[in-house]
């Protein structure tokens, strides 16, 4: 099997055991975008691999720097304003992530070139503090009174975010630094010349 | 030390570590890549690219969605 063949099925995968896993916790709806997601790359998968252009060309226009800045403001203040797990709120956090699947489907948002491999000591390190943070959080989770019943004991992030998440002003700046983070993720996007 | 500290201290040790870690790419002839240079491998295909950003829209939902 070919290397990108490999990270094909290993990336369905983790989506599948994630988006599974998720379910059983009775979260089909986020169970549904990390399948949905899988099948996507799974299809990306058995097609012949192909780059797009570039989606911008150098620095945004101030204008719509602005712009943008303003519209992610008012999402914001108004995501916020509705009440967590309602149907309303879960349309305004899907329309993001499905917008941001769509841009990460087409390619990368700026002309940056892959960076030379690192070696495998700098991945494994990487690796190591990104699976233990995901058992650490497991463990937490296996270690409360049920999947849907927190514990202060063993309190998980989803757990200590909850205090942050009752006020209007906390769940502005989880709004704000989601948006941040996806929009830096996005920008590390690279394009591979060699395809 | 309760339970409940020894979670935090845990969750806190590994954001140090990645912190460190990031720190410690930012010298010269380092042996450990940036969280960019690693982001970038990762994103440089289009599976690469969807994994990273439905792992971002998850954390969105599972914060505030149904």
């Amino acid at each position: 099997m070919s290397a990108r063949g490999r990270s094909t099925v290993v990336i369905c995968g983790v989506l599948v055991l994630a988006g599974f896993v998720d379910g059983l916790s009775d979260n089909w709806v986020h169970g549904a975008v990390l399948g949905g997601a899988a099948a996507a790359v799974w299809r990306d998968g058995a097609r012949p691999p192909t780059q797009q252009p570039a989606l911008m060309r150098g620095k945004l226009p101030a204008a719509r720097a602005w712009a943008l800045l303003g519209g992610a403001g008012v999402y914001v203040a108004v995501t916020a304003s509705l009440p967590r797990y309602s149907w309303w709120v879960t349309a305004a956090v899907v329309a993001p992530g499905v917008a941001a699947l769509l841009l990460a489907w087409r390619g990368p948002l700026r002309d940056r070139p892959v960076p030379p491999p690192p070696g495998r000591t700098g991945v494994a390190v990487w690796a190591a503090v990104f699976v233990a943070g995901g058992l650490w959080e497991l463990a937490a989770l296996l270690l409360q009174p049920s999947l849907e019943v927190g514990s202060y004991a063993h309190p998980t992030i989803s757990y200590l975010m909850d205090s942050v998440l009752a006020q209007w002003t906390g769940r502005c700046l989880t709004l704000a630094l989601w948006l941040a983070l996806g929009w830096l993720l996005l920008a590390q996007a690279t394009v591979d010349r060699r395809r | 030390m309760t339970s409940h500290t020894v979670t935090l201290v845990g969750y806190l040790v590994l954001v140090a570590t990645g912190l460190g870690l990031e720190l410690a790419s930012r010298r010269p002839e380092s042996r450990v890549p940036s969280i960019r240079v690693v982001l970038g491998r990762i994103m440089s295909s289009r599976a690469g690219r969807l994994a990273v950003m439905a792992g971002w829209a998850w954390l969105g939902l599972h914060f505030f969605a149904l």
